[in-house]
C-alpha cells in the first residue's frame, strides 16, 4: 500500500512528559511519520493548516480550547482528517456516540494500556473508525494481567519467556537450553504470538507483573 | 432510537456450527445474537423483532441469489439494519450482484476483522447516519450535475465521453488523469459535481484512495470504481468501506455507464435534498434549544448580575454572544442536547464559576476619583511589565482586586487565541485609559452557539467576558465589541473621572 500520502501524524498533548513519551513510541512503528506536535488546541489549527497531516492525535484536556472543539474546527477545515482523541476518563457509550457523530475516528482513554491507542491508530491510517472491545463491560484494572496467558504456553516455551524478561541474550538461552539461536527465536516468535504481543519490551513488562503477582 | 446502554441485537444465520462457534467467541460478550440456521427462523425473527442492528448470514458459495429474499426483507422491516454476508470466499461477480441489487451494507470475507464489524455495528446501533457533508447546502439539489471520469489513459476516456455525448448525455463531463487532478476540479467545483468515475489503476493515489478521501471531502458525490483487474479486495473494500454506488468493469460499455451515472445522479440529488432538509432541521432544533437556554440564563443570573453592576448587563452579554458567528449546528450537537444533560450543565457550571469570580469583589464598595487613577495605574504597570505583585486577599484594596480581576480575564481571553498581555494596546485619550486588541480574539464557541459539552476553558472564557462587562461598568467605562466569524475585537474604555 502506498504510504507516501499517508500515516503523516500531527500530535497535540497538553503535558510536555506525556506528549514526548507518546512521540518516542510513534517513532518506533512502521509507517507513521510525525510532521508536528503542539501543546495548544490553536497552535494545532495554526499548524495543521500548514502540514498535510492526515490523522490527528489529540487529548480533550487542553488549556485553551477543549479538544473536541478542536477537533471539531479541525475537521471543518480538513474534512478527511482522522482523529484519535485521548479522553481522562472512560467514556460511556452515549458519550462515544456524540465524539463519533462529530467526525471523531477513535476515542481511548488514559485508563487505558497503550496498546489500544496502537490498535487504534492502524485502523485511522486506513481511514476507519475503531470502537474498542470492552466498551459494554468494565475496563480491567491498572496493570491486571491475565495469568493464563502464560501458562498457555509450553513449559519450554515459558522457560525460555522466563529468560528472555531476564533480558539474557539470546544466544546464551540457546547454549543453556542445548539449542540452536535459530531455534531460540522461533521460539521467541511462537511465545509473542500467543502471548498476543508484538514487540519484546511487552513481554518484559507482563513478566515483571507477572512475578509481582504470583509472589504475593 | 435503539438505546445505546444495552448491547446490540444481531441475527446470525450460519450453516455450519464451527463457523457459529467463531462467531460466539468474537461477538457474544459484545452483541445479544440470535442464532439461526433456516429461512423461515430467520424471516420471523425480523418479522417480529423490534429492533436489530445487523443480520449475518454466513453462507459460502457464489449463489447470491439465495440470500436476497432474508435481506430484502430486513431492509423492509428495519431499513437502519446492517446486512452482512460472510463468506469464505466471494468472487467479483457475485460482489456485483450484491451491489446491483443494492441488498447488503457489507460483506467480510473470512477470516473476517471482527474490530472493523464490532465498530459497525455499534455505529449501526447508535443510529450514526451516514456521514453528510459539512457543506452548508444553499439549495435543494445540484440545478448543474457534472460528471467526473477519472482514468490515467486519456484516449480512453476521449472515446468515452464522445459517445456518452452522443448517447443523449444531459450532464456536463469533466475529466481528469490522476487523483490529484480529480481533487483540484472538485475544489474547484464545490457543489457542481454530482458524481466520480474513477478507474482504480493509476499512477500515484489509487481510485478507491481517491473515492475514500472523496467520500469524506464531500460524501454527497456517488462513488463509482472501474476496473480491468477484478481485484476482488480492493471491490470489498470499496463496496464495505468505501460505499461505492456501483463498479464498473473495463472495457466499458457506454450504455451501460450511461445508465450508471443517470441513476447515480438521482441518487446524488436524494442526497443532497436529505442533506438539506437536515441541516435545516438541525438549525430548527437547535433554534429551539437555544431559545430555552437563554431563557434559563436570564432566569437564573439576571437577578445577581444586574443587581451589580446595573440593568441590562447580562442582556448586553449575551447580545455580544449572539453576534459571534459560530459553526451552525450539528446532529452532535442536538443529540447533545437533546440526550444529555448538557443543558443543565451549561446552566450550572457558568453560574456556579461567575459568582465564584465575582465573590471576590466587594460589589458594594464605592469608588473616588483617587482610586480610579489608582486604577488606571496599576493596570498601566500590569500590563507593561505583565507581572502581577503577589499581594495575599486581605492586603488587596477594592481596587487592586478590580485590577487583579480585569487583568486575569484579559489573559484568559486571550490565550484562546494563543496570545498574552503584551498583544494588548493601551493608550490615552485626554486622561481615558483605552485597551484594545492588537489582532481579533478567536472564539470557536460560546455559550449561545451549539455545544456538544461543557469544558472548563470554555467557562473560563465565557467568565472572563462577563466580568470584563461588569468590571467596566463598576469603573463607569465602556466594553465595545466588533464581532466576526468565531471572532471578535474589543476596546475597554475607562473614563479617569466618575459621572457625577
Amino acid at each position: 500500500m502506498p504510504t507516501s500520502y499517508k500515516n503523516s501524524c500531527f500530535v497535540t498533548i497538553d503535558k510536555l512528559l506525556f506528549r514526548e513519551a507518546l512521540l518516542y513510541h510513534l517513532l518506533n512503528q512502521d509507517h507513521i511519520e510525525i510532521l508536528g506536535e503542539a501543546s495548544s488546541g490553536f497552535d494545532t489549527l495554526d499548524q495543521l493548516a500548514q502540514c498535510k497531516a492526515n490523522i490527528l492525535i489529540i487529548e480533550e484536556d487542553l488549556k485553551d480550547n477543549d479538544g473536541l472543539t478542536i477537533s471539531e474546527m479541525a475537521l471543518e477545515q480538513h474534512p478527511s482528517l482522522s482523529i484519535l482523541l485521548i479522553v481522562d476518563v472512560d467514556i460511556n457509550p452515549k458519550r462515544l456516540a456524540i465524539y463519533l457523530e462529530s467526525g471523531i475516528k477513535s476515542v481511548v482513554s488514559k485508563t487505558q494500556p497503550i496498546k489500544e491507542l496502537f490498535k487504534a491508530l492502524r485502523y485511522l491510517q486506513e481511514g476507519k473508525v475503531y470502537v474498542a472491545p470492552h466498551l459494554f463491560h468494565k475496563s480491567r484494572p491498572y496493570g491486571s494481567i491475565d495469568e493464563n496467558v502464560f501458562y498457555s504456553l509450553s513449559i519450554r516455551e515459558q522457560e525460555v519467556a522466563q529468560l528472555m524478561a531476564d533480558r539474557i541474550a539470546v544466544q546464551s538461552i540457546a547454549h543453556q537450553l542445548g539449542v540452536s539461536h535459530k531455534t531460540v527465536h522461533s521460539y521467541k516468535d511462537r511465545i509473542l504470538v500467543k502471548m498476543g504481543f508484538e514487540k519484546l519490551p511487552e513481554l518484559i513488562l507482563f513478566m515483571k507483573r507477572f512475578r509481582t503477582k504470583i509472589r504475593k | 432510537m435503539n438505546n445505546i446502554n444495552t448491547k446490540p441485537s444481531v441475527l446470525y444465520k450460519y450453516e455450519d456450527i464451527r463457523e457459529k462457534d467463531v462467531f460466539s467467541e468474537h461477538f457474544l460478550t459484545e452483541f445479544n445474537v440470535y442464532f439461526c440456521q433456516s429461512d423461515i427462523e430467520a424471516e420471523r425473527y425480523i418479522e417480529q423483532s423490534s429492533d436489530i442492528c445487523a443480520v449475518f448470514i454466513d453462507h459460502s458459495g457464489n449463489d447470491a441469489a439465495l440470500l436476497f429474499p432474508i435481506f430484502k426483507l430486513a431492509k423492509e422491516r428495519h431499513p437502519r439494519c446492517l446486512r452482512i454476508v460472510l463468506s469464505n470466499d466471494v468472487d467479483l461477480d457475485t460482489t456485483l450482484s450484491f451491489l446491483e441489487a443494492r441488498v447488503i451494507t457489507q460483506c467480510y470475507t473470512k477470516p473476517y476483522d471482527s474490530n472493523l464489524i464490532r465498530s459497525n455495528v455499534f455505529m449501526a446501533q447508535i443510529g450514526l447516519k451516514e456521514q453528510t457533508s459539512t457543506l452548508l447546502m444553499q439549495y435543494e439539489s445540484n440545478q448543474n450535475p457534472h460528471i467526473l471520469i477519472v482514468d490515467d489513459e486519456p484516449t480512453a476516456i476521449k472515446y468515452l465521453v464522445k459517445q456518452l455525448v452522443q448517447m443523449g448525455c444531459a450532464y456536463k463531463i469533466l475529466t481528469a488523469t490522476n487523483a490529484l487532478e480529480a481533487l483540484g476540479l472538485i475544489k474547484a467545483h464545490p457543489s457542481e459535481i454530482a458524481v466520480i468515475v474513477t478507474d482504480q489503476r493509476m499512477p500515484g493515489m489509487l481510485g478507491n484512495q481517491l473515492l475514500n478521501e472523496i467520500k469524506q471531502l464531500q460524501p454527497n458525490i456517488i462513488r463509482i470504481l472501474t476496473s480491468a483487474y477484478g481485484e476482488i479486495n480492493v471491490a470489498l473494500g470499496a463496496v464495505n468501506e468505501g460505499r461505492i454506488f456501483n463498479y464498473l468493469k473495463k472495457p466499458w460499455r457506454a450504455k451501460d455507464v450511461l445508465n450508471c451515472i443517470n441513476e447515480a445522479v438521482i441518487e446524488h440529488n436524494i442526497l443532497s435534498q436529505k442533506c438539506y432538509e437536515s441541516q435545516l432541521s438541525f438549525q430548527h432544533q437547535f433554534n429551539d434549544v437555544l431559545s430555552k437556554r437563554r431563557s434559563a440564563l436570564e432566569r437564573t443570573l439576571a437577578g445577581r448580575i444586574d443587581n451589580i453592576s446595573g440593568q441590562g448587563t447580562l442582556k448586553s452579554f449575551l447580545e455580544i454572544l449572539e453576534s459571534i458567528e459560530t459553526s451552525a449546528a450539528k446532529a452532535s450537537n442536538i443529540r447533545a442536547s437533546h440526550e444529555t444533560l448538557l443543558e443543565h450543565t451549561i446552566i450550572d457550571e457558568f453560574t456556579q464559576a461567575i459568582q465564584q469570580r465575582l465573590s471576590s469583589v466587594d460589589w458594594d464598595s464605592s469608588l473616588d476619583t483617587n482610586t480610579i487613577i489608582q486604577v488606571h495605574r496599576d493596570i498601566d504597570h500590569s500590563l507593561s511589565q505583565h507581572i502581577q505583585t503577589n499581594h495575599s486577599q486581605d492586603q488587596l484594596s477594592v481596587a487592586q482586586v478590580l485590577v487583579k480581576e480585569l487583568i486575569l480575564a484579559l489573559k484568559n481571553i486571550l490565550s484562546s487565541s494563543g496570545e498574552q498581555l503584551d498583544s494588548l494596546q493601551v493608550s490615552h485619550v485626554n486622561g481615558d485609559m483605552i485597551i484594545t486588541n492588537k489582532n481579533p480574539v478567536t472564539l470557536y464557541k460560546h455559550l449561545l452557539s451549539p455545544l456538544t459539552q461543557v469544558s472548563t476553558p470554555l467557562i473560563k472564557q465565557q467568565c472572563s467576558i462577563l466580568m470584563l462587562i461588569i468590571i467596566c461598568r463598576k469603573l463607569d467605562g465602556a466594553f465595545k465589541t466588533k464581532a466576526g466569524k468565531q471572532c471578535f475585537s474589543f476596546s475597554i474604555n475607562l473614563p479617569c473621572k466618575l459621572r457625577i
